[in-house]
Order: C-alpha cells, then sequence, then structure tokens
C-alpha cells in the first residue's frame, strides 16, 4: 500500500515499531479468541485445574492487549509527525524543485498542485496518517481468524473472508469514487467556492470588501458555487450506493451458511463446545476484512491524496514517494560583475495567445549600469525572468557569464533580485533579509546600505514580521521594500555579480529615495546592476537606458540620459511629464 | 451543541433521520456476544433450533450492521458537508460583516478565529464528531444491557469507569492546551507551504538559492506544530493505559468469581461466554463515555469560538450604534478633530491629536515619509478602525454617529495593498460598484477612469478573462497593471463623497501615472473631497491642499504654493525629488 510505502521512508524504525506492535496485538487477540473458547469449553468438564490453566491465559492476554494499545498510541503519534515531516516535504520538493516556474503559473499544473496543497489541509489527511494502524490491526487479527478456522474446514473462512473483502472493495471503491470526485471533477467549482469564501475571511482582501460592501454578494456567490458542485457529487454518490448494499447480502447468506454448518458438526458430533464457541467468535472476527469505518473513510481519502501528489510529482521527473537526490549546492565562487547576454529571445505565456517578449536582443557588459523603462506590460519583469532563468525561452539564448541560468546553478546564483512582488516571510527580520545561515556583519551591513537600520533598532532582529505571530509586528510598504533591498544587498555580499531591482522603490518616500540612490553608486560598486523604474529621476543616473516599447516591439531606444534627452524620443517624452512640475 | 444538531435537522430533516441507521448497526454489533451466548448454550445442549437462531440473530448483526453503515455513512457525510457549509457561510458573513479589521490583524483575535477561519468545515466536522458520539454511545448503553442481563456483578466494572471520567478532565485539559499550542507553527506551516507554490515566492526561492533552506523550515515548522500533540497523546495514552490495567485486573478477579460460581453450577455456561464476550465491550464503555466526553468538549470549543465570534461581532456592533445616513453631498466637508489612534497592542500611537479640514469640493494630498501614518489615516476615515482618541465629522456629523455601511457606500478609492480578486476581470473592477456588478459599459468606463483599457484588451478573452493562473483559462497580471484594475475598481462608483487613492501609482508607468492625475484633476467636483496619498511631487502640486504628516502628527497644512514659500519640511522633500529632474 501507497501510504505504508511512504511511512516507510518518512520513519523506519517509527513505523517498524507501530508495525510489531499491531502484530503483537493482533496475536493477543487470535489467542485470546482460541483461550476463550477452551476456557468455556472445559468448563462442563469440570476438570478445574484445566479451567483454571485457562483462566490465567486469558486474564494474562487481557490484560496485555491494553497496554500494547496505549504504546501504539504514543507510537503512532511520532509517527504520524515523521509522515507530515515526509509528505509536507514532498509537495514543498514539489513547489521548488524544478528549475523553472512554469509549473507553478500554467493554469494546468497550478491549479492541479493547489489541489494537492488543499487536500493537505482537509481534516482526513491528518487524521488518514495514523488511521492506517488502526486498519492494519484489525486486518491481521482477521487473518489470525482464518488460521483459527483452517483446521476446521479450510474454505470455509476464505468464502466468509472474500465476501467481506467484497463487501470492502465495493465500499471503499464506492467511498473513492466519492472523494476522488471530490478532488477531480467537482474540484475547480469547490476551489472556486473556497476562494469566495477566503475573499471574505482573508485579511488581504478585507478593507475592498468593506468599503465596496460585498458581503453578501460574495456569500451569495460562495453559497450557489458550493451548492452547484455539491449537488453532482451527492447524486454520484447516492448511485453508487447499490452495488454495496447487493455485495451486503451475499456477505449475509456466506456468514448465514457458515454459522449453520458449524451448528451441524456440533449435533453430529464432530465439533466440541470449546471449538463452536471459538469459532464462532473467528467467524464474527473475519469481519474485520469488512468496512471499517471513519479509519477506513480517512485512510482513503488521504490515499487518494497521497496518489494525485504521486502524480504530480513523477509528471515534473520527481520520484513519487522519496525527495530527489539532492541537487549540488553550488556556492558562487567568484565575486567579480557579471556579464549578460540575451539574444533574439523570444517568449510568451502558455496562457496568453500574444509574445511578452519577441526577438530581443540586450548585452550588457559586466559592471555597467543599465536601467529598462517602459509601460506597465511591456515585459520588463518578463525579461528579467528570463534572465534568472525561470522561463526557458521560446527562442534564441540567454546567457550570464557566459552560462544559461535556466540551466546553471551557478549562473543563475551570480544574479540576485528584488522582484515586483517579493516575498514577504512569517520570520524574524533576520531571516527576512537572509534566509539561511549568515554573519552579523553580511546581516548589519545590508539592512543599513538599503536604509533599514531604523527598523532593526526599533525591532531588533528577532522579530517576526507579522502580526499573526505573539510579538509579531507589521510592516508598512516601505519598510518592507528596505528588507528587500537588504536581502538583495546582502547576496551581492554572497557574491552575486548581477543586481536586480524591479521596481524597487515603488514605495518608498522622497527622502528614502533619495537616501537610496545616493549610496547606490556606492554600494553596487563592482556588480553590474539592472534597474526597472517609472521614477526617471532615479533611472538617469544609469550609465545606460534602454526603453522598452509593448507589443513585442523590443528595444526603442538605448543611450545615456543625456543621449535619450537629445534623441528627443520617448524617454525625453517621459522625462518630460515627470519633471514639468519642478521646472520652475 | 444544540445549534449544530439544530442547523442539521433544518438543512435536511431526513437525512438527519437516515445518520440514525448507523446508530441502529451499531446497537446490533453490540449484542452479538449476547448472540454467541446463546450460540454456546445451544452448542452445549446439542439443540440445532437454538444455534440456527443465534446465527441468523449473528448474521443480522453483521450484514445488517455493514449495509446500515453504509446509508448511514452516506448521509452522515453529506450531512456533515451540508452543516459545514452552512456553518462556514456564517462563519465567513459573521467574518467579514464585523466592520473594523481588528479582528483580522491581531493575534490574540486571529487565534481564536483562525481554526474557525481556515478549517472549512471545523463545524461541519463538529456534527461528525457528534454523530459519532451518538453511535458509540448507542453502541455503550446495548453493551450495558447485555452486561446486565448476563450477571449483575458486571456492573461493578461500570462503577470502574466512574474514576475514569474523573480523570478524564485533565485530558481534555492537556489537549486543549496541545491545540493551542499548535496553532502558531501550524500557522507558518501554512504560510511557508503557500510559499513554495506559489510562482512570486518561487522566483525569488530559486533565485537565492533558499530551495533547500525553504524545505529544511517547513520540516521545522511541522514538528513544531505536531510537538504538543504528540506530548498530549503521551500522557492520554499512558493514563488511559493505566485506567484500562486497573480496569481488566478488575475483571479478571470478578470473572476468577465466576468462574468458581460457574463449576458450583450457580452460574451458566451462557452467562459466562456472554460476561467474557462483553468485556472488550465493557471495556470500551467506560473509554466511549471519555472519548464522547472528549469530543464533544472538542465540538464545544468549535462552537465556543464560534459563539464568540458571534458575540464579537455583536460586541462590535454595539460599540458603533451609529445609524444616521451620511448626506447626499458633502456641504462643508471633513473635520478630522484631536483623532489620535494605536493599532491593537502596539507600544506607540500611529496617529497623534490629528486636527484637520478638509473642505466639500477640494482635492487633498496627504504626503510624508513612510511610516508616517497615512495610510492609517485613510483607513479611519473609511472606518475599518475606532480612533483611540478625537473624532471624525463628516459636515459636522460624527463618524461614530454615521450608519458605516451607509457612509462606505458612499465613499471609494483604492488601498495602498489592494486586493486581488481573482475573478472575471468583469467582476474584479465591477465588485467596486455591485449594483452594476455586470454591466461592460460602465466598468470600460471605470477602466477608461484608471487609464486601465490596455490591461483589459491584452487579455485573450477581454473582459470575461478569468483572473489568476489557477484557475482554467486563467491568465496573471504584472503588479502594475492589477493595481490599474484596482484603481479601476475604486472608479466605478459615480459620486462618491470621499475618494481615498492610497499610493494609486506607485508602480505605474509615468504616462500612465500622468494621464491618471490627469482626471483626478477633472474627479474635483463640488461635493465630494478626494484624498490623494502619494509621493509624487508632479502629482501633490495640482491639489489645492498639501497635509505634511510625519511620525504621526499634521506638521505642516496648505497649498503647494504656501508650504513652498514656507522653506520647512514640505519644500525640503520636493527640492530633494525635484533635484533629480534639474
Ligand atoms: N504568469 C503570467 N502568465 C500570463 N501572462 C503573464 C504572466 N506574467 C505576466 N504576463 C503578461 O505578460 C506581459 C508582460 O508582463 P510583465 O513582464 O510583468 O510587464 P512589466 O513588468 O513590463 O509591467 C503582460 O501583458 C502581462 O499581463
Ligand atoms: N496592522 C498594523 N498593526 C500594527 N502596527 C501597524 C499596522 N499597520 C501599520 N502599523 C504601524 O503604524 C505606523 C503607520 O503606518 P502607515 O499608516 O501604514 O504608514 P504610511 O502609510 O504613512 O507609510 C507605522 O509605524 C506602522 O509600522
Ligand atoms: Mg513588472
Ligand atoms: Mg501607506
Amino acid at each position: 500500500m501507497n501510504q505504508l510505502r511512504v511511512l516507510w521512508r518518512a520513519s523506519p524504525v517509527w513505523s517498524a515499531v507501530a508495525l510489531a506492535l499491531t502484530v503483537t496485538e493482533a496475536a493477543v487477540r487470535t489467542l485470546l479468541m482460541v483461550g476463550i473458547g477452551q476456557f468455556v469449553g472445559s468448563l462442563p468438564a469440570s476438570a478445574s485445574a484445566r479451567t483454571w490453566r485457562w483462566f490465567l491465559v486469558v486474564a494474562v492476554l487481557l490484560l496485555a492487549g491494553p497496554i500494547l494499545q496505549s504504546s501504539l498510541a504514543a507510537v503512532t503519534a511520532r509517527c504520524t509527525t515523521a509522515y507530515l515531516v515526509h509528505v509536507f516535504d514532498l509537495v514543498a520538493e514539489v513547489g521548488v524543485h524544478p528549475r523553472g516556474i512554469g509549473h507553478l503559473d500554467t493554469p494546468d499544473s497550478a491549479s492541479r498542485i493547489r489541489a494537492v496543497v488543499d487536500a493537505t489541509r482537509d481534516w482526513s489527511f491528518v487524521t488518514g496518517a495514523g488511521a492506517i494502524w488502526l486498519i492494519i490491526g484489525p486486518r491481521l487479527a482477521g487473518l489470525g481468524a482464518i488460521a483459527v478456522l483452517l483446521p476446521w474446514r479450510w474454505w470455509v473462512p476464505l468464502a466468509v473472508a472474500a465476501s467481506f473483502l467484497l463487501v470492502s472493495r465495493v465500499f471503499m471503491s464506492w467511498i473513492s469514487l466519492a472523494f476522488d470526485k471530490l478532488l477531480e471533477t467537482t474540484g475547480d467549482a469547490r476551489r472556486r467556492a473556497s476562494y469566495l469564501r477566503s475573499l471574505l475571511t482573508r485579511t488581504e482582501s478585507a478593507k475592498e470588501v468593506r468599503l465596496f460592501g460585498l458581503t453578501d454578494w460574495l456569500s451569495d456567490v460562495y453559497r450557489s458555487t458550493w451548492y452547484e458542485a455539491m449537488t453532482e457529487l451527492w447524486r454520484e454518490r447516492r448511485s453508487g450506493l447499490g452495488p454495496v448494499l447487493l455485495a451486503c447480502s451475499v456477505m449475509a447468506l456466506t456468514v448465514g451458511g457458515a454459522f449453520a454448518l458449524i451448528g451441524l458438526d456440533v449435533t453430529a458430533g464432530t465439533v466440541s463446545l470449546a471449538g463452536a464457541v471459538t469459532m464462532a467468535q473467528a467467524i464474527l472476527r473475519l469481519q474485520n476484512f469488512g468496512v471499517l469505518g471513519d479509519a477506513g473513510t480517512a485512510l482513503a481519502r488521504s490515499t487518494s491524496t497521497l496518489r494525485a501528489l504521486a502524480n504530480v510529482r513523477q509528471e515534473l521527473g520527481l520520484p513519487a514517494i522519496g525527495p530527489a537526490a539532492a541537487q549540488a549546492e553550488s556556492s558562487r565562487s567568484t565575486h567579480a560583475a557579471a556579464e549578460v547576454r540575451l539574444d533574439g529571445v523570444s517568449f510568451g505565456y502558455p496562457s496568453r495567445a500574444t509574445q511578452a517578449l519577441s526577438n530581443l536582443t540586450l548585452q550588457i557588459p559586466a559592471g555597467q549600469s543599465i536601467a529598462i523603462v517602459g509601460v506597465n506590460g511591456a515585459g520588463k519583469s518578463t525579461l528579467i525572468k528570463l534572465l534568472c532563468g525561470l522561463y526557458e525561452p521560446d527562442q534564441g539564448t540567454v546567457r550570464v557569464d557566459g552560462a544559461d541560468p535556466a540551466v546553471d546553478e551557478a549562473a543563475r546564483r551570480r544574479v540576485a533580485v528584488i522582484f515586483q512582488d517579493f516575498v514577504r516571510y512569517h520570520l524574524p527580520l533576520r531571516d527576512n533579509v537572509v534566509l539561511g545561515t549568515a554573519t552579523d556583519d553580511v546581516l548589519q551591513q545590508s539592512l543599513t546600505d538599503a536604509g533599514g537600520l531604523a527598523l532593526l533598532e526599533r525591532h531588533g532582529w528577532d522579530t517576526v514580521l507579522s502580526t499573526e505571530y505573539d510579538g509579531g509586528t507589521d510592516l508598512s510598504g516601505g519598510q518592507w521594500q528596505r528588507v528587500a533591498l537588504a536581502r538583495a544587498l546582502a547576496a551581492v555580499a554572497g557574491g552575486a555579480g548581477v543586481l536586480v531591482l524591479d521596481e524597487p522603490t515603488a514605495a518608498l518616500d522622497v527622502r528614502a529615495e533619495a537616501a537610496l540612490f545616493e549610496r547606490f553608486l556606492e554600494v553596487t560598486r563592482g556588480v553590474t546592476t539592472i534597474l526597472v523604474s517609472h521614477r526617471l529621476s532615479s533611472v538617469r543616473h544609469a550609465d545606460r537606458i534602454v526603453v522598452l516599447a509593448s507589443g513585442g516591439e523590443g528595444i526603442v531606444e538605448d543611450g545615456s540620459h543625456d543621449e535619450l534627452m537629445r534623441l528627443d524620443g520617448r524617454y525625453a517624452e517621459m522625462f518630460g511629464l515627470q519633471a514639468r512640475r519642478f521646472a520652475q | 451543541m444544540a445549534r449544530v444538531l439544530a442547523t442539521a435537522v433544518r438543512v435536511s430533516p431526513w437525512q438527519s433521520l437516515l445518520c440514525l441507521f448507523e446508530t441502529l448497526g451499531k446497537v446490533l454489533a453490540a449484542l452479538s456476544p449476547l448472540f454467541i451466548g446463546v450460540f454456546a448454550a445451544g452448542a452445549l445442549k446439542q439443540d440445532l433450533r437454538q444455534m440456527l437462531c443465534a446465527a441468523a440473530a449473528l448474521v443480522g448483526s453483521t450484514a445488517a450492521n455493514t449495509a446500515l453503515q453504509a446509508v448511514g455513512v452516506n448521509a452522515r457525510v453529506r450531512q456533515m458537508e451540508l452543516v459545514g457549509h452552512t456553518f462556514d457561510a456564517q462563519i465567513a458573513e459573521l467574518t467579514a460583516r464585523i466592520p473594523t479589521l481588528d479582528h483580522l490583524e491581531n493575534a490574540s483575535y486571529l487565534d481564536k478565529l483562525q481554526i474557525l477561519r481556515d478549517n472549512e468545515n471545523a463545524l461541519g466536522g463538529a456534527l461528525n464528531t457528534l454523530i459519532n458520539t451518538i453511535n458509540t454511545l448507542a453502541y455503550a448503553v446495548s453493551v450495558l444491557l447485555v452486561a446486565v442481563t448476563a450477571d449483575w456483578r458486571l456492573l461493578i466494572l461500570i462503577a470502574l469507569g466512574a474514576a475514569r471520567l474523573l480523570t478524564a478532565r485533565w485530558s481534555m485539559r492537556w489537549e486543549k492546551a496541545a491545540e493551542e499550542a499548535a496553532a502558531a507553527p501550524g500557522r507558518l506551516t501554512r504560510h511557508l507551504i503557500d510559499l513554495t507554490v506559489s510562482p512570486a515566492a518561487g522566483a525569488e526561492t530559486r533565485v537565492f538559492g533558499h530551495q533547500s533552506e525553504l524545505r529544511r523550515r517547513i520540516r521545522l515548522a511541522v514538528v513544531g506544530w505536531r510537538r504538543p500533540t504528540v506530548r498530549s497523546t503521551d500522557r492520554n495514552s499512558a493514563l488511559a493505559g493505566a485506567n484500562s490495567v486497573l480496569f481488566f485486573a478488575t475483571a479478571v478477579v470478578l470473572l476468577g468469581w465466576m468462574t468458581r460460581d460457574a463449576m458450583a453450577g450457580t452460574v451458566s455456561v451462557q452467562s459466562l461466554v456472554v460476561a467474557v464476550g462483553v468485556l472488550q465491550g465493557l471495556q470500551s464503555v467506560s473509554s466511549s463515555f471519555v472519548s464522547a466526553v472528549g469530543s464533544l468538549t472538542k465540538v464545544g470549543r468549535n462552537c465556543a469560538r464560534f459563539l464568540w465570534l458571534r458575540d464579537y461581532a455583536d460586541e462590535v456592533a454595539a460599540v458603533h450604534t451609529g445609524r444616521r445616513q451620511p448626506p447626499d453631498r458633502l456641504r462643508d466637508g471633513i473635520r478630522i478633530e484631536r483623532l489620535s489612534f494605536r493599532y491593537g497592542d502596539s507600544a506607540r500611537d500611529s496617529l497623534t491629536d490629528i486636527s484637520l479640514d478638509l473642505p466639500a469640493g477640494s482635492v487633498v494630498a496627504l504626503v510624508g515619509e513612510n511610516g508616517a501614518g497615512k495610510s492609517t489615516l485613510v483607513k479611519l476615515l473609511a472606518g475599518l478602525y475606532r480612533p483611540t482618541g478625537g473624532r471624525v465629522l463628516v459636515d459636522g456629523v460624527d463618524l461614530a454617529d454615521l450608519d458605516l455601511i451607509g457612509w462606505r457606500s458612499r465613499m471609494s478609492g483604492a488601498f495602498q495593498d489592494h486586493a486581488r480578486f481573482e475573478l472575471t476581470a468583469q467582476r474584479s473592477v465591477g465588485a467596486g460598484d455591485l449594483a452594476v456588478l455586470d454591466d461592460p459599459e460602465r466598468v470600460l468606463r471605470a477602466l477608461h477612469d484608471a487609464a486601465a483599457e490596455d490591461v483589459v484588451n491584452a487579455l485573450p478573452a477581454g473582459l470575461g478573462t478569468r483572473l489568476g493562473t489557477t484557475w482554467p483559462g486563467g491568465v496573471d497580471l504584472s503588479g502594475g497593471q492589477w493595481q490599474r484594475l484596482a484603481i479601476a475598481r475604486g472608479m466605478m462608483r459615480q459620486s462618491p463623497l470621499l475618494m481615498v487613492l492610497d499610493e494609486p501609482t506607485a508602480a505605474l508607468d509615468a504616462a500612465t501615472e500622468h494621464s491618471l492625475f490627469e482626471r483626478y484633476a477633472e474627479a474635483r467636483r463640488p461635493g465630494r473631497v478626494t484624498l490623494l496619498v502619494t509621493h509624487r511631487f508632479s502629482t501633490v502640486a495640482a491639489a489645492d491642499l498639501v497635509v505634511v504628516l510625519d511620525q504621526g502628527r499634521v506638521i505642516e497644512v496648505g497649498p503647494h504654493a504656501e508650504l513652498l514659500a514656507n522653506q520647512g519640511h514640505y519644500a525640503n522633500l520636493y527640492e530633494l525629488q525635484g533635484r533629480g529632474y534639474r
């Protein structure tokens, strides 16, 4: 079973202990059945010594049961922890392992990955992790019962067990139809319903929901979307119930036949009282092959989640249930500025009909500071993502120091970047600047260079930057931007040769922006810098400015500030718009 | 709890009845030791008829049990989903209906709210637990009856169970403590997992080479999240083990006693078989009472959280009693009097003693460094927080006396950290004025006002395109494009009294910004106040009034020219930015 293999991978030791306990418990139960039969059977004979001997056996077995169960509960909790650590790691790996990010923003695969993540948050997932032992134990005890019955008529226990198995199969396939369907057919509709609900409850959308009075409307759409998805599902589930009931009748006949046989054998004298009591218990114990309640349901659901996860992983070329071999962590050896070349690069997002960039050529010599300007949607951020090797270009080549960042980890690590929507980790300030190990010097220096020293003085390194945690704090947009800047500067200190800033000062105030650019040249000496900004007052200081036009026109202007002003083209026009107020 | 049941019955009475099928199955299962006893007695007497009757009963208790279970489970799961949804919808509505934001930002409130907010089906699960509890209890009662028919001495065992009920209090305390201790690391786990599958975070993770560090953090977070549970399980299972050992030790003594009587012939073999058979069941009786109490407490806790949310909503509603409707148009404007504000458990004020006049018909620019309190002021004007001191007067009427929903319906604008509504483009923008949500013309007009037509023109299915890449056929937008849609949303309402635009152009290019501001200047209407937060002085200069905030205080107010002439803070900042263009 899939889940067992994952458990085994997650923690061989705890799984083995849990398995040993489960097996022992099943053995105890089987022996108890025999013991009780012998004990009762010895009563009419009034051979008191024998009765007391079996009594003792029953007593010991009765006392052993609960001790085993308690130990199993404690072991299961640990096993489940190891399992969850492992599975969440597998999920995380799905996100972070592939070299590019195409799988995360192509609707098809992104929605399947999202569905898996959501399924791991369902109650049944954590319950299902522990449920396996609640399933295996009884099944093993069922095997014990077969063993007890075999010497009598070998085919009877097999037939009865088979009929229980049949019921269980039909029942489980009904359940998994009902729940796999939940994940697949109605998955999108249900997810949409959840999304609508999250708009109502999440902090991110809270202000707009209140300002525009969206509560009633969103609630209504949420309700109707949910009902639409579920009504269909309920119908399917109900219609799957027929075969289950049919299987139950087959099982009833088999079990009835088995009891009748025992009765006949007793009257014929071939089976003793002890045998009859033992066998009656054993036949009932064969129920353990049947349906096993909520534990079974939870297990079925978590198994199907695991299967979906394994599928997603295999599509991405990852091993289904184990982590991929660790990639060689490449440390950046050189500290020199890097050279960047894009040759005839074309790229379009799969979900878009038009290309974001077409036939773009740009060479940036090592150490140059270049600014890219252009209207929203011109493809500036896309260009940067290509430069980081996050997508592979449809045509053309991207090279950082002669190597392809989409293939060569070392080349990618030569780039340090602040994206427009940089990450706000719910972690301490320290980790938000450098996630991983860094010396205090580097941390301090980077934050100082980014103009965030006041932040440090106010909060200290160890304050979590989210109010969702005790003692945590929130930062304003501008404060966050400084943290992000510090993050990039720390990467430069760590050996990156290109510093890319995608609209770094959008949320900075005037003084902070001025302060930043005053220090910028000094801080970035020795690296190639690429700056994307709409603040032309900052852009003008770059060695070189390129204007990227939208609609695949590519680079339409290229030169220094003075050259472009003389050219009197688009750049000059944009600059004029912003400067007009200040021209006195 | 009664509420959960009542809801269950209300949403679907028949299904609720079907759920009881499962209970019936459980009762039949509990009776099987009795049938085995009868079967054994038949075997002893060589009575085939008695044995066959007992066998028939046993078949009933297995086959019928399974069939009833299937029908019951189907009903129960459906019921659980339905009830869960009913509560989920109520929770979402309650959360969204609370006019202020404290409950969504403050850690101490979030701890309570989170389980309800994030676990869909938290209360549907409660119903499930409730039905399971009913089932186990029905089973337990049947077992007790079987035991009593076998031998009165078995009742002593039941008395032992009482001891167990006493210790149950500890278990519950442990479990509750564990649940609370696990909340924060659980939240962190979710957050980090979300980062691994988000494209934006994915990009950064890769470039900075955070892959393995992020995974390490997730592992740590999961361990931290599970640790309290493991610890409470340890304690609970030790306690349960001790209880069971005590139980079975007593049971063994009683069995011995019965055996002696059986040998003496005062106890029948049938009774002894039933007694032995019912032991396991009896043992689970006390534990099922315990787990029933346990699950009911858990359910109770979730219900209590729900009630807390309701009470909190009522409390907030009670504090804000204003019912007056805002005027049709502003005569005088908005006056801010000695306004102070401090966030939840923050150590210092974010706004201190602010007094301001925002005259009707004016465009007011709010400038100041990051963290000066600009966004806070904007949110206070929208009534998203209650001032800690002072008040806001709308044409002389205290904001606290206004009907907040009414007031907001006469406001519009865009916030600094705007939401990204992953709906169709039409609705994402149209949500700004629900009355014309699906009217493409109005949305196109708003897009025009926000200089955002080209965002939609570039979409594969125009206004009908779904935004957000995790949706089938969905499309992602760049940060600036999302911002323009947010502005367009703010342009949907036709005649707001107050328009707030909090750094609306931070991510926009020069040309778009320029054309936007030309439109803002046109937006100057009698009877309306436009409040603009921006760092771009080229925009500020066009405002009628400039307000300079610094560390939560107003330090300068006046028209652009006047402030420049004053050579103060504002002139200083202006000079700083202007230098870049000369
Ligand atoms: N993940 C994505 N999926 C589909 N289209 C995208 C995605 N990201 C950006 N785009 C589109 O590609 C074009 C270029 O976007 P972008 O590079 O972000 O522009 P800029 O940074 O210049 O504002 C835009 O039309 C944008 O909507
Ligand atoms: N939700 C919050 N909880 C606690 N403090 C906050 C919160 N939001 C903002 N602050 C603090 O309040 C002050 C003012 O913030 P804000 O109004 O966002 O500034 P601005 O918009 O002028 O940049 C800052 O010091 C900020 O850290
Ligand atoms: Mg961009
Ligand atoms: Mg702000």
